[in-house]
């Protein structure tokens, strides 16, 4: 009897499982949205590298138009015309991986202009522009060579 | 007639597959005795050279079902064996086991309904947790500077062994986002094809479209002892992408792994995949993709 049960239940087991409903937050990385109204599209750019803080917990990837991309890549100095940008988030666990930290809230974008020198940092919801402080570290930042 | 059903009943019972112990050398992992014990209890009735049985585990069929599952459990992490590993590939399963206990996964729902009582509990996965301590210590010297630029290749010299292409370009394709993986010390960027940004923005999550595609682009994380990590050398570039058709037999996606500035196709055989699809089956619900994409569009 106790078998004949047991073999009951593992047939709902296998059969009752599947189209669960997943809630946003499980399907997207909400938290983490770059807000709209930048003065480039920086999530629409190519991926330098990324970088992480341990000290202030956060995670960069820079970012940069195609002048920029390629200049990275090959090593070379930045032409005028390229741009950088560097999204920073704070870190927050992965909920899908013990072992690993993904993006949480935006702290800052910074773009930097070569060639005029611009360096602007935006900060806050909505964006407010601040005096951008990292240019030097942004220009100096290595890019992540994949073949 | 019911004594006939009896004696098939009885007979059936001599068709037993099956559990001895295999060959292979036998070498646990060294862990604390806190951690051995957990894994003992909760994990060695089925991922172990000792499987444990109940007396209604021996019954046909129910022994049937038991007995693949011990198979196909040994197959995918066998801890009676685990120790033969190198140290880093013992840690990464570890890893995968506390990942499938916290997900869900681990152990099988069939098996919790046959042994109640014997899922791993809060302070047990907390105690495999602070083990493993992935951030800590939180920061020191660690990982090679980046080295030369890998040469640029077009493409590796063969497909991976279940013919999942490589998919050239990956590297210009827009981020979907990037991981901190104390785990294995690495950074990784996960970009994706225009398909596959076109159904983040169009908010189709989990129905990922036909020919969308993710790259897994993973470098050394190098520490300069004071916390600041960046990319170092290239390890691998992993894909996932959708078909459903061609791809029927590992739920709609073909997984595929290059490793290496050479690009060396990863696995022995063409299903080498079922590890992938063992990994990914706890996300099923997220149509096996573990990345929280970064959102896009206006919304």
């Amino acid at each position: 009897m106790r078998v004949r049960l047991l073999v009951a239940l593992m047939l709902l087991g296998v059969c009752g499982c599947s189209g669960k409903k997943v809630a946003d937050a499980d399907l997207y990385n909400v938290e983490a949205a770059v807000g709209a109204g930048l003065p480039y599209p920086v999530m629409e750019w190519k991926a330098i590298t990324t970088v992480v803080d341990r000290g202030s917990g956060t995670t960069g990837t820079l970012f940069g138009n195609d002048a920029a991309v390629s200049a990275a890549r090959a090593g070379t100095a930045y032409p005028a015309g390229a741009v950088l940008g560097l999204v920073t988030w704070r870190q927050r666990e992965d909920p899908h991986w013990f072992g690993a930290r993904i993006p949480g809230a935006v702290v800052s974008v910074e773009f930097v202009e070569v060639g005029s020198g611009k360096d602007r940092e935006f900060v806050g919801t909505p964006w407010k522009e601040v005096a951008g402080s990292s240019a030097g570290e942004i220009l100096g930042m290595k890019a992540a060579v994949a073949p | 007639m019911a004594l006939g059903v009896v004696a098939v009943g009885i007979a059936v019972q001599a068709i037993r597959p099956s559990l001895e112990k295999p060959a292979g050398p036998q070498v646990e992992m060294a862990v604390p005795a806190p951690v051995k014990d957990i894994l003992v209890r909760r994990c060695y009735a089925c991922h172990s050279d000792e499987p444990r049985l109940s007396w209604w585990d021996h019954v046909v069929p129910v022994y049937w079902v038991v007995s693949s599952d011990v198979q196909r459990a040994r197959a995918a992490l066998n801890f009676s064996e685990l120790g033969t590993k190198p140290v880093a590939a013992q840690q990464a399963e570890l890893y995968e086991a506390v990942n499938q206990v916290q997900l869900g996964a681990m152990p099988l729902r069939l098996y919790l309904l046959g042994h109640p009582g014997s899922g791993v509990t809060d302070e047990e996965l907390a105690t495999l947790k602070n083990y493993l301590a992935p951030f800590k210590p939180a920061t020191g010297p660690s990982g090679m500077a980046a080295g030369e630029a890998p040469k640029s290749l077009t493409a590796p010299a063969a497909p991976s062994p279940n013919g999942v292409p490589f998919l050239p370009g990956y590297a210009d394709w827009k981020v979907m986002s990037t991981t901190d993986r104390g785990d294995n010390h690495t950074l990784r960027i996960i970009t994706g094809n225009d398909l596959a940004m076109s159904a983040i923005e169009k908010h189709q999550l989990p129905s990922w479209p036909e020919g969308a595609a993710f790259a897994k682009i993973t470098f050394q994380s190098v520490d300069d002892g004071h916390g600041h990590i960046v990319a170092g050398k290239f390890v691998q570039v992993e894909f996932m992408e959708k078909h459903r058709v061609q791809y029927a037999g590992t739920g709609g996606w073909g997984y595929a792994r290059f490793k290496g500035a050479e690009l060396k196709p990863y696995g022995n055989g063409p299903h080498f995949d079922n590890e992938c699809l063992g990994c990914h089956e706890p996300v099923r619900d997220n149509d096996y993709v573990y990345t929280l994409p970064l959102p896009r569009g206006s919304k």
